[in-house]
């Protein structure tokens, strides 16, 4: 799944832009999928990984050639993301009661997928990402990343630690601690399951 | 190894990321404690349902700001460049006038006309009173100030 590149340091200008643009393209999915399950909202996602796109863009040539771009866009994802949270935490939303809520107003343009013609299968796994986000939101910011990083992304414990920039200890703690806070979390959801099919 | 020990190893476990003999001592206890492989199962069931989550539809122009960035700082840069080289022009203008203010009459266009002069002008040229005052003074020895420590020849 993880491809690395080499590029070349004599690139011109022009040249630089059109790899970068080549690696935004293999890369976009995994890294807007990496956004979305952070920011557990699509516009939020979207807006992430906005700035990602950007901030990797002007330093770009920063980037080593023969690393892997999307871990280098992890890390970048990961701390713009971990900036973003601690700026809300410091200045909370506060909205009247009046206006209708923006996210709910952006909500309404957004396409949303139509799934009344899928099968019941498709559904079923629609309302278990559902669940699993919303319980993803709910456990700590640096116990989601290296969750996502290890079970959506695939990384092993080396990558991620070279993402978050910790020790391999820490990322091992990290990961099982919050499968661990995931497990309370989804423990009635998956005994209903279970009592579903029986 | 005992269930504390296994169950703080067990995500590792599931990821691979344990040596063999780790692997073979855990592999054991699950076959031996009950609590223990329950737990094993739900992590299981955790990490599968996290693998298999599906990812969002793409939507939307993620290059939308480093286009904008991109296009902005081109135009910066052409600016920038254009208002250098005024800059440049100006100062060379400026210079140029600064001297033509300062020194109208230079050197140059005074060499080009001095074989076509008037006697008069010329410092080494005499005029005839000049030539006759030259000639009286001519006995007479130049005067030669005396200074202190310098021998005066008679």
């Amino acid at each position: 799944m993880l491809r690395s590149e080499s590029l070349s340091l004599t690139r011109s200008p022009s040249d630089r832009w059109g790899d970068f643009e080549e690696q935004v393209k293999i890369y976009e999915k995994p890294l807007y999928h990496f956004a979305y399950r952070l920011t557990g909202d699509i516009n939020d996602a979207q807006d992430l990984l906005q700035e990602g796109f950007l901030k990797a863009y002007r330093s770009y040539h920063r980037f080593q050639p023969g690393t892997a771009f999307d871990r280098w866009m992890f890390q970048i994802i990961y701390r713009l993301f971990v900036d973003n949270y601690r700026k809300k935490r410091r200045r909370p939303f506060i909205s009247s009661l009046d206006e209708p809520h923006p996210h709910l107003e952006q909500a309404k343009t957004t396409d949303v997928p139509d799934y009344s013609n899928i099968p019941e299968d498709s559904a079923l796994r629609q309302e278990l990402g559902r669940t699993i986000q919303e319980a993803l939101m709910l456990i700590p910011e640096n116990f989601r990343v290296a969750v996502i990083l290890c079970d959506i992304q695939g990384l092993s414990y080396e990558e991620i630690s070279q993402v978050l920039g910790c020790s391999l200890g820490t990322v091992r703690s990290r990961i099982h601690r919050g499968r661990r806070l995931l497990r309370e979390l989804l423990k009635p959801y998956f005994r209903e399951e279970r009592r579903r099919k029986k | 190894m005992n269930c504390h020990r296994v169950q703080n190893l067990l995500s590792s476990y599931l990821d691979q990321e344990l040596s063999a003999g780790e692997r073979r001592e855990i592999r054991r206890h699950l076959f031996a404690c009950a609590g223990c492989s329950r737990l094993c199962d739900e992590l299981t069931l955790i990490k599968d349902s996290l693998e298999g989550l599906e990812p969002p539809a793409i939507g939307g122009d993620f290059l939308k700001k480093v286009h904008l960035y991109r296009d902005g700082r081109l135009l910066q840069e052409t600016f920038l460049w254009g208002k250098r080289l005024a800059m440049t022009a100006a100062w060379i203008l400026l210079f140029l006038l600064t001297s033509f203010l300062l020194f109208p009459n230079s050197s140059g266009p005074e060499l080009a006309k001095k074989e076509d002069r008037l006697p008069g002008y010329d410092v080494h040229e005499r005029t005839p009173q000049q030539q006759e005052t030259q000639a009286e003074e001519g006995g007479k020895k130049p005067f030669l100030p005396l200074l202190p420590g310098i021998p005066v020849s008679r």
